[in-house]
């Protein structure tokens, strides 16, 4: 067998873990000396003790991943990852939501939720833009009002901000 | 007791606290009918609503949308086969097929008659043995808290999820999470990688909305697409019959008794109360087969218990300052914001706050009765809002809830981060429920663990010298070692069946 069959994805899991652990632990000893005192545990104690089971329970998954992940990755699973690879949707879906909490606050609420409540109806299987358009406009608004007239959160207004005097 | 009692009613009956309990009952039922969206996601997403009210007042909204978020869980459960949380998933199993068979009434008039005496009875055994716990409490010090959170937290471990080695790492992952940001004993900036913003350490609303609310979008849309999303079935009728309740009352009480118990053990919660009273339910049943095919006991007894825990849950939260489930932890997060500290002195210091509160689920569960009984079908009808609709909407507030606590683009970017972190998650059989308990317990593990060792000049023997603390290390290694005894024990019984 190969040295690549074996990393099968829960192995592949426990390195990604594995790694944050040291880079984890690492950064909890590099705090300045002066925070420790004599006598009292430092800030390092309790992260260090957390990396060591994080480090344990991840080897435990390296060594033992499971009975059914101990296979070669079969061709089913291949072809799912190119299902997934083609769907587009699923990928334009997290790129919008990655973008909306990215530029909520400097479009403003009203702009940036307008265009994701948009969106994402046509990408959940909505086909009618005169239904769709308008329903998300509609929430977009109407949960302003609520929010930041009713209960006075600060919603951002972002570039609509000099067009509407709110 | 009863002079506490009056007062809290004194308190309870005020017309604002009054109402304030009938809409967070309202709430937290619609929401709770919502797939997806349990008692943790709702009360995470009305924080702000509760910052302008009293602390009672706020405490007793929290709690009215708690259990009425628990209460209207089933009924997606059973309808729809998609649970409306996680303590409802096992409802699914008989109640949906009752539905399937044209018995939706019945089944979701004995969850809701079940969940009135199962709320009822655990809010009367939380009016007469909270005091006594609170002041048994007070002879925790801080190994014996420490070793409590560690026997919460492993009970959590253990039970969700298919692989230990995965919970343990998310429950470990929850509490690193929680040692970013200023350390409150020495005072160094841990993790923040001279992020300002990072000082304040990460919020665990920014964690459960980004793990659930997001990811919830994703596996939505998968569903949508793949057809995997439930019909609606109309409810025929809702009304049960005198021979089914009579059939069922046993099982209410028994769903009761353990609901309450399991639902105290910090970190069980709901969920597993659920799962354990139907588990022991069938294996008292003369006829065990009959479960899965549409038993109304099946229905009966786990909606009682995870009504009885929900009361349960509250009894930890209040006189330890433990939350017993993901949506105590949420709102031990929210009395802590109003700067109230539950645990042992909260009976003392703030008498309204317990006795208020215990007072006002009296009322809240009649409430419960009340909305849910003949209101069923109404509240069903949120279900024929598209999903496509439905799911963008409850991001978007979603995303209200995270913004208004710091208003930080920091806070939105981490809520990102965790909803790929925890569709990942979601997808890899990795439970998402320690991180959370993880993430809310850690700041006050780490200090009891540190002010343990201060008491011991940093002898760790402390945690073994205190009887109370050694009771709970054993505890803990028994819940860690119980999946793997469990499916021990099984593949002999499957053994033995099949040599037999």
């Amino acid at each position: 067998m190969k040295f690549w069959d074996k990393i099968t994805r829960p192995r592949g899991e426990a390195l990604v873990f594995l790694l944050g652990v040291v880079g984890y632990i690492w950064a909890g000893l590099s705090l300045p000396p002066y925070y420790r005192v004599p006598g009292v545990p430092g800030p390092s104690v309790f992260p260090l003790i957390l990396g060591a089971i994080m480090g344990g329970a991840a080897l435990w998954l390296l060594i033992f991943p499971g009975k059914q992940e101990k296979s070669k990755r079969s061709p089913s699973e291949s072809s799912r990852w190119h299902r997934l690879l083609k769907a587009w949707r699923f990928f334009l879906m997290w790129g919008l939501l990655i973008a909306y909490v990215f530029l909520m606050p400097g479009l403003g609420f009203i702009l940036s939720s307008a265009v994701l409540l948009t969106a994402l109806f046509f990408l959940l299987g909505e086909k009618r833009w005169y239904l769709g358009i308008p329903i998300a406009l509609v929430f977009t608004i109407g949960i302003y009002m609520a929010f930041a007239k009713g209960l006075q959160i600060r919603l951002p207004l972002g570039i609509l901000k000099g067009m509407f005097n709110w | 007791m009863l002079d506490h009692l009056i007062f809290g009613f004194s308190v309870a009956f005020t017309p604002f606290n009054m109402l304030i309990a009938f809409v967070g009952c309202l709430v937290g039922t619609i929401i709770g009918v919502l797939p997806g969206l349990g008692p943790t996601g709702t009360i995470a997403i009305l924080l702000p609503l509760v910052f302008s009210m009293p602390a009672a007042s706020a405490l007793i909204m929290l709690a009215a949308v708690y259990y009425g978020a628990v209460y209207g869980g089933s009924t997606t459960s059973i309808l729809v086969n998609i649970p409306g949380e996680s303590s409802s998933v096992v409802t699914t199993l008989d109640g949906h097929k009752m539905a399937l068979q044209g018995r939706a009434g019945p089944a979701l008039a004995i969850s809701a008659i079940g969940s009135f005496i199962a709320g009822t009875f655990s809010i009367i055994v939380l009016t007469f043995i909270g005091a006594p716990v609170a002041s048994f409490a007070l002879r925790f010090g801080p190994a014996e808290f420490f070793s409590l959170m560690v026997f919460g937290l492993s009970t959590v471990a253990s039970l969700t999820g298919k692989s230990i080695a995965k919970a343990i790492m998310a429950t470990v992952l929850g509490l690193m999470m929680a040692t970013v940001g200023i350390d409150l004993i020495s005072g160094a900036p841990r993790y923040t990688f001279g992020n300002p913003f990072l000082l304040d350490g990460i919020d665990f609303i920014v964690v459960a909305i980004g793990m659930f609310a997001i990811s919830e979008i994703i596996v939505t849309s998968e569903e949508l697409r793949t057809g995997e999303r439930g019909q609606v079935i109309k409810a025929k009728s809702i009304w049960v019959s005198f021979s089914e309740f009579v059939y069922s009352i046993g099982s209410i009480l028994r769903g009761t008794v353990i609901g309450f118990f399991v639902g105290i053990l910090p970190g069980a919660g709901g969920t597993l109360a659920s799962f354990l009273s139907y588990d022991i339910e069938k294996r008292l049943a003369k006829n065990p087969d009959s479960f899965g095919q549409g038993e109304i006991r099946g229905v009966a007894c786990p909606e009682s218990a995870n009504n009885a825990a929900s009361g349960g849950a509250l009894l930890p939260l209040l006189t330890l300052g433990i939350p017993g489930s993901g949506a105590t932890a949420v709102m031990l997060g929210a009395l802590m914001m109003l700067d109230i500290t539950p645990g042992p002195l909260l009976f003392q210091k703030h008498p309204e706050l317990v006795w208020g509160l215990i007072s006002s689920m009296y009322l809240g569960n009649l409430m419960l009765l009340v909305l849910n009984w003949p209101l069923v079908n109404l509240f069903a009808r949120i279900m024929y809002i598209p999903a496509r609709y439905l799911m963008p909407i409850v991001l978007v507030i979603s995303t209200i809830g995270v913004w208004s606590l710091s208003y930080s683009s920091m806070d939105l970017i981490i809520m990102g981060i965790c909803g790929i972190l925890g569709y990942y998650m979601r997808k890899n059989d990795y439970p998402m429920a320690p991180i959370l308990l993880g993430l809310i317990l850690g700041g006050r593990m780490e200090q009891a663990f540190r002010q343990a060792l201060i008491i011991s000049r940093g002898s760790l023997l402390i945690f073994l010298q205190k009887p109370i603390s050694i009771t709970l290390l054993i505890g803990t290694l028994i819940f860690l070692m119980l999946p793997y005894l469990l499916e021990k024990w099984r593949q002999i019984q499957i053994a033995r069946e099949s040599a037999g």
